[in-house]
């Protein structure tokens, strides 16, 4: 983005032999020569205000040869501006027209020149004519070329609000209609296309703020019925590539607060827990191919419950479920979530002798997906001398990596007494009074109490949690 | 494993302003300033600053002034635009030589204040070009100046924040992709003012940058792009801005910069095995030093100058 398209030619010599360079010198020192003249004539017209044919041909000339030198594009509309002086809007749109036409013959050259297409947007603003359809068309041949270059997808935006500028709120929501359109196309031609993406968003919110309650397409404004057709494109779209990241962060999206905010609470944890579903149907099917979970599909999971946490009536208490091993180790688990990441680690982390932590993790992975990952312990080495491994085994980064690293950090505790007062970030507390024991104290009947206050704020973990206790 | 060739990477720094006798040196007059700053940073990160000499190079950012519109150009000659003006004022921090523009400096602020728009963004010379790099090398501007104020900041501050993502990321202007190099330049507005507690949807900003790590270990400016040696800057002076640099494998990355340099002649290129040039030289350089490797001076993540230099700067709000 930042890189000068231009920037790579600016190098060393190094890399050729003695001869290519010294061909290489005498071949260029012909061309400096053209060039310095040209580029010193040109800014001595310039110092000088010429303002003329002869001098506007030279800025073609030297803009040939060299499209990133801004102060000759400055001098060019220097020139062209005085020229306007003279001219009404139709004479200003001929030669608005053969500045486009020269523009984008550069920009067949240099398609992500931003001093290029700066040129562009200045010609639009000057033009009142222009033709608006054949800047699309435009736009549309550069983006068949790259699909996702930055620049033509910015000038899109920039061509269409324009347009906008001279039209009623119906033709508006017409024209945001097509370019919706237009990016379903795109995503459906390529569905790695996040540039599509990101334009469908804000068209998808844009539509939304303003249709009207009679408008066709986002007609009743009902945004369960969009959230459960988009889910489906989108459920293509990650079974056609279940690697493909632009796909996934769309859904996070989709599936974020924005739409699941204003529907009901009913239909949000309806569209939620399908997507569960089917995000773990996929990584199944990822598993049994690549013999490894999918980490979008992990990643997605863990966000979804958060999501599903959040319609969940249950308000949450302290989170915290307090686990025992030998090694006296607490673990905070704050919801279904985190349970899910803690389960993993705790089966992997820890010589298991309580029965009751044992039975509380075999019932917990009920989660099938995570029973699978701390039976094949892929998401954490136990080992301690290991741990070292521990970035290439948890393949989880970002706002997720921190729960699994808070985890890791408790596995670095000394083993004996272990000091919980200060930590509570990594503790969490709902018994203070447990806390203040030896942790070894803690038995079945006390575990049994923290289960059923832990079972108010995460209903459907704790009730497993509960039923293995019973069984012992 | 490899380390970082310090003295390939001085000498071919060096050796950028020997290629007269090439075609290249002289196409590449219109970014000749910022080409200098990069190279300026880089020695300067390596405790090599000395190997330019202070007297051509402030004579040289002298005769780039444009007294017509009071900033900076590229080259002499050249028409004054932001980017050059912020490279021309980085330098003069980074040598200790800001008081040759003295005599300057009201025209120089009237110039970059001249740039900013009602909406409160800047365009990049009276052209008329909008984008959130021109609002970062603006107020970094005016920050090494010392002359910012409320008037100035808190509209580019609503500027940058209207530049906000359904990603979390941040575009060249409202309604434009998120990018990493654009998230970079509205974080470090938002931390040059003072403002990085307005960003909404924190999480998802660095949860996106975070994805930004890919296979190689190497970092991509988009979803689905490939990864380029100047993202080591870009991403992680952001994840740094946001307390976060431990989101990205800091010794996959380190291995990726190393595998970028060119060990016979000095230089880091975009990618393995590519010519090399000035700017993923220091932007290699510069993400080793955020990380911490390779003992190079620490960098400031906000102003891409090295903290010992940036330190003397106020820091606004002003008392």
């Amino acid at each position: 983005m930042l890189r000068p398209y231009f920037l790579t030619v600016w190098k060393s010599s190094g890399g050729l032999t003695k001869d290519t360079r010294l061909q290489k010198i005498k071949k260029d020192a012909v061309r400096i020569t053209r060039y310095r003249s040209l580029t010193d004539r040109v800014l001595a017209n310039k110092q000088n205000h010429v303002y003329n044919e002869k001098t506007l041909a030279q800025t073609e000339q030297l803009l040939d040869i060299n499209p990133e030198l801004y102060t000759i594009w400055n001098y060019r509309r220097d020139i062209l501006l005085e020229r306007f002086k003279t001219c009404d809007s139709d004479a200003i749109h001929d030669i608005m027209k053969n500045e486009l036409a020269l523009s984008v013959e550069y920009l067949r050259r240099f398609p992500k020149c931003y001093w290029i297409w700066n040129h562009r947007k200045w010609c639009l603003e000057y033009d009142c004519l222009t033709n608006w359809d054949a800047e699309m068309a435009m736009i549309d041949t550069f983006l068949k070329a790259d699909s996702r270059n930055y620049h033509v997808w910015q000038y899109r935006r920039y061509v269409v609000d324009r347009m906008k500028l001279g039209q009623t709120s119906q033709e508006q929501l017409d024209t945001d209609l097509q370019e919706f359109n237009y990016t379903t196309k795109m995503i459906n031609r390529d569905i790695s296309n996040y540039s599509a993406l990101h334009n469908r968003s804000r068209l998808v919110k844009m539509l939304f703020e303003n249709s009207p309650e009679s408008a066709t397409v986002f007609h009743t404004k009902n945004k369960y019925e969009f959230l459960v057709q988009e889910f489906q494109m989108m459920k293509t779209a990650f079974y056609t590539d279940p690697d493909d990241s632009s796909v996934w962060i769309y859904l996070k999206w989709l599936l974020g607060d924005y739409f699941i905010d204003s529907i009901s609470k009913e239909q949000a944890r309806q569209v939620v827990e399908t997507a569960i579903a089917d995000i773990n149907e996929l990584n199944e099917l990822e598993l049994e191919d690549n013999g490894v979970d999918n980490q979008w599909c992990l990643k997605t999971l863990v966000f979804l419950e958060q999501q599903l946490r959040k319609k969940s009536d249950r308000a949450c208490l302290a989170h915290v479920v307090v686990a025992q091993f030998e090694e006296k180790i607490f673990i905070q688990v704050p919801g279904r979530l985190q349970a899910i990441g803690s389960v993993v680690l705790v089966q992997a982390d820890f010589d298991v002798e309580n029965n009751v932590i044992y039975d509380m993790f075999a019932v917990g992975s009920q989660f099938q997906l995570f029973q699978r990952v701390s039976h094949e312990r892929r998401l954490f080495v136990p080992d301690k001398q290991a741990s070292a491994q521990y970035d290439d085994c948890v393949k989880v980064r970002g706002p997720l990596q921190r729960q699994f690293r808070r985890v890791q950090v408790v596995q670095h505790r000394p083993a004996q007494k272990t000091d919980l007062s200060g930590d509570s970030e990594v503790f969490g507390v709902l018994d203070e009074e447990l806390l203040d024991q030896e942790i070894t104290e803690i038995e079945s009947p006390k575990f049994h109490k923290l289960f059923l206050q832990a079972q108010k704020s995460f209903s459907v973990f704790v009730l497993l949690l509960r039923r293995s206790h019973d069984a012992t | 494993m490899t380390s970082l060739d310090k003295s390939k990477h001085v000498a071919y720094i060096k050796s950028l302003d020997d290629q007269k006798q090439f075609l290249e040196y002289w196409l590449s007059e219109h970014l000749r300033m910022n080409g200098i700053y990069w190279g300026a940073c880089a020695l300067f990160l390596m405790r090599a600053e000395h190997e330019f000499d202070k007297k051509t190079l402030v004579e040289f950012i002298l005769n780039c002034y444009d007294s017509t519109y009071g900033g900076f150009g590229a080259f002499p000659k050249h028409d004054s635009h932001i980017l050059s003006t912020l490279s021309a004022l980085q330098l003069l921090k980074m040598y200790d030589a800001l008081d040759v523009i003295n005599d300057k400096k009201p025209q120089i602020l009237q110039f970059i204040k001249g740039l900013q728009l009602p909406d409160g963004s800047f365009q990049g010379d009276r052209f008329g070009e909008v984008d959130t790099r021109f609002v970062y090398t603006a107020i970094q501007s005016l920050s090494i100046l010392e002359s910012l104020s409320p008037d100035i900041v808190d509209p580019a501050v609503d500027f940058i924040l209207k530049c906000q993502n359904f990603d979390g990321g941040f575009g060249m202007v409202p309604g434009s992709e998120s990018h990493s190099a654009q998230i970079f330049t509205c974080l470090g507005t938002l931390a040059i003012t003072g403002h990085v507690d307005k960003i909404k949807d924190r999480e998802a900003l660095e949860w996106w940058l975070s994805e930004r790590q890919v296979e190689n270990g190497g970092l991509n400016g988009r979803p689905e792009k490939l990864p380029d040696v100047c993202y080591s800057w870009w991403v992680m002076s952001s994840l740094s801005i946001l307390g976060r640099l431990d989101y990205i494998n800091g010794d996959k990355l380190r291995e990726f910069i190393l595998q970028c340099q060119d060990l016979e002649e000095g230089g880091i290129s975009d990618r393995p095995g590519n010519q090399v040039d000035v700017y993923h030289t220091l932007f290699g350089i510069a993400g080793l030093s955020l990380l911490g490797y390779e003992d190079l001076v620490p960098v400031d993540p906000v102003y891409c100058m090295p903290y010992h230099v940036t330190s003397s700067i106020k820091k606004y709000p002003y008392d």
